[in-house]
Formats: C-alpha cells, structure tokens, sequence
C-alpha cells in the first residue's frame, strides 16, 4: 500500500511508471524535489528515506504524487485524499498550451500534441542548421529547408503516423532532454545511441528557450504547473520509449541519425 | 460529498465529543447551523468549504499541508507540526484509550485548538502571499479567500 493516496486504477500512468527503472525515473523525482520548488510530499515518506535513489521501490508514490499536483486542496480532500487521474492532467495542459485535441483520444495522441506545441514554439528561434538538423533526423531525404518557415505541423503528423514510433519517441526525446536542461540543468542519460543523443543536444538551447516562454501561460494558473509540465513532457517520452520496447524494437537502434 | 456531508459532522463531533458550538467556531457558523446541516440543510457555499476543510485537518492534517503547498502556499513546518500534533494527538489518544480499556479523555478542547491554530496559519500564509502580489490559483485563492475571511 503506497504511503502517499493512489488514484487507482490510473491505466494511462500507473502501469508505465511501475515499468521503468531508476534512471528513467530520475528526472521525475528531480521535477518533483527540486529546491525552490513547492513542497514534495513523497521526501516524507518511509520508502523514500529508506531506497533514494532506488526510485523503482517507490513507483506508486512517484504516481500519487503527481497525481496530486493535478488537484487542488479541496477537491483533493473530496477525493479522499486522492489526487486526479492522470489524463486530467494531460488534458489540462493541452488545455493552457490551446493544443487542438478531443479528450476522447488516446492519451499518446494528446501527449504529442503537446509535443508538437513545444516544438512549434521553439521553430522561430531556431536557426536554419537546426531546422535543418529536426527535420533531416525525423524524414532522411528533406530537402529545401528553406520551405519551412513556418512550422511543418503537418509533415511532422505525417512522420508521427508513418514512423512507426521512432518519430514520436525521437521527437518526445528532444523535448524531454531541452525541459531537463532547463529545469535541472541536466539532459536525459538513457535509451540514447552516441548519434541520437548528439542529435538531441542540438536542439537543447532552442527548444529550452521554446519551453521558458511557454511558461508565461502557466505562471499565471499556479506554481503546481512548475512540477506537472516538466512531468508531462517526460512521460510522454517514456511512454514512446515503452510503446517500441514493449513491441520489441530497440529504441537506440532505430535508424541513424543524419546530421 | 454534499449527501454524506450530515452524516460526517455528527460522526466527527460523536468520536471527538464535539458539541455543537464547538464543531461551529471550527467553521465560523454558530450551533444552530451545524444542527441545521446535521439534519440534511445544505450548507452556504463558504461554509461547505470550510467544512470540507475542517473534516479534511482533523483526518489528515498533514495532507492538507503538502496540498496546499503544491498549489503555492507555503506553510512554517515547524509552526504547523505544533498545531497539527494537537490533532493527531486528539485521535491517537482516543486509540490508545480504546485499547486499553480506559475511559475516553477529554480530547474535544485540544482538538478545536489545534484546528483553529491550523485555520489561523493557513489565513495567515495566504495574507502573506496576497500582500506580496504573489500569483496564486485563482480558483483556489477565492474559495480559500472566502472560506476564511
């Protein structure tokens, strides 16, 4: 039984963090014990003080946590101390970032929603050799950068579908990795090839600057969008990593990076 | 919530001996309101959250010390530990009572003061933050705002 309340059965969280290992659990406890940050809960409990940094021995508290951070006071306290489920969230952030989606969908759906959302706010201030370096490590054979001054929403949906996966995840990465630098002043450290990772830093500054300014439409709502945002961005990563793991693809040999 | 509302109130006042009065200073309403709501009477919106407030410290006050915290509010831990012990103290004794055999102490004074105490922190953390112009959710700084004014 988990110290902190779990909102169960949360079939979109639950079963995925209960999946990954220590260091892909990392940045999540980072995101939620930061200094400065509001208060953690979970630094409290036993199992905590017992294992840090064995993060897998606490999965559920890692979960209830952030489920918690989806609620508010009140309505936390009507919920029996529980906090939301973990598409409340999702949905709540798509909402503040005005991501077009239908809540009916996939939770893998909204998550790159967002994804796409980050990037799209980033693209203006990136430079053409880094336009260049996204698009050329999603589709291999892009050509003629110079068509892109907007955004591509669009080819990327259709390299999203067609990808089989990588591209989701290759995408999910880049942002996982920028909102780590920001918020912890460190990257991602697994599932990367040498190439992949290299790939990924690229983007690291303008996509970081992307995610800052982002931040103003949070700031207003409340400081639990400090902790659920950068959560949100790494589990859409981890759920891309799972979905090619558990179809028996290795994530850091899919297909080579050109850059 | 709002259905099982009567039935937590007279629980909570029955296991902690609570009169009426009592139950009321926790939630700003005098006693002729809890025996109101005790008897199936909606309560006004500001005191059925300050209600849901109050139920909510006495089962778990140091839940409600991280929920608020995750929402912003940031509470002296050591100021709040002292108030909140009087609570947990209240329910503990209570147990420790039971099983042993003992007659059930007098518990329903400690319990009101360790609740006030917790009210007057949590009002006073949101002063605090209000009067610096700090950004507060503001669904939650109105019903917080309402509930304790």
């Amino acid at each position: 039984m988990p110290e902190i309340k779990l909102r169960e059965p949360d079939i979109n969280l639950i079963p995925l963090i209960r999946e990954c290992n220590n260091d892909e659990l990392d940045n999540l406890i980072g995101y939620i014990t930061k200094k400065g940050s509001v208060s953690s809960q979970i630094q409290t409990t036993k199992v905590y003080q017992k294992y840090n940094p064995e993060h897998v021995k606490y999965a559920d508290e890692i979960t209830a946590e952030i489920q918690k951070f989806g609620g508010n006071t009140i309505a936390n306290i009507m919920r029996c101390g529980k906090g939301v489920f973990y598409k409340e969230i999702v949905c709540d952030v798509a909402d503040k970032l005005k991501v077009n989606y239908n809540k009916k969908q996939d939770i893998d759906f909204i998550e790159q929603q967002i994804l796409l959302k980050v990037l799209e706010k980033s693209w203006e201030k990136m430079s053409i050799d880094e336009k260049e370096a996204l698009l050329k490590g999603i589709m291999a054979d892009t050509k003629n950068i110079n068509g892109y001054r907007e955004f591509p929403m669009a080819i990327l949906q259709s390299a999203i579908i067609a990808g089989g996966g990588y591209v989701s995840y290759r995408l999910s990465l880049i942002v996982a990795n920028a909102i780590a630098r920001t918020t912890l002043q460190r990257g991602v450290s697994f599932a990367t090839s040498a190439a992949l990772s290299r790939w990924v830093t690229i983007f690291a500054g303008t996509v970081g600057w992307g995610i800052t300014a982002l931040w103003a439409l949070f700031d207003v709502s409340g400081p639990a969008y400090r902790v659920t945002v950068p959560c949100v961005l790494h589990i859409a990563m981890l759920r891309q990593l799972y979905m090619l793991k558990n179809n028996m693809v290795e994530p850091i040999k899919g297909g080579e990076v050109n850059v | 919530m709002l259905n099982i509302l009567p039935k937590e109130i007279r629980l909570v006042r029955e296991k902690y001996r609570l009169s009426m009065a009592q139950f009321g200073t926790m939630v700003g309403a005098p006693a002729t309101s809890v025996k109101r709501w005790e008897e199936d009477v909606k309560p006004q919106e500001r005191f059925f959250f300050q209600i849901i407030l109050v139920l909510g410290l006495i089962e778990n006050p140091d839940e409600i010390f991280f929920d608020l915290g995750r929402q912003g509010i940031k509470l002296n831990k050591k100021h709040w530990d002292g108030f909140a012990n009087l609570v947990k103290g209240a329910s503990n004794s209570l147990a420790v009572a039971k099983e042993a055999g003992l007659p059930e102490p007098e518990i329903n004074s400690a319990l009101v003061s360790g609740i006030n105490g917790l009210l007057a922190l949590i009002t006073g953390a949101f002063a605090a933050k209000n009067s610096l112009g700090t950004r507060i959710y503001p669904a939650l700084a109105s019903k917080i705002a309402n509930l304790l004014k």
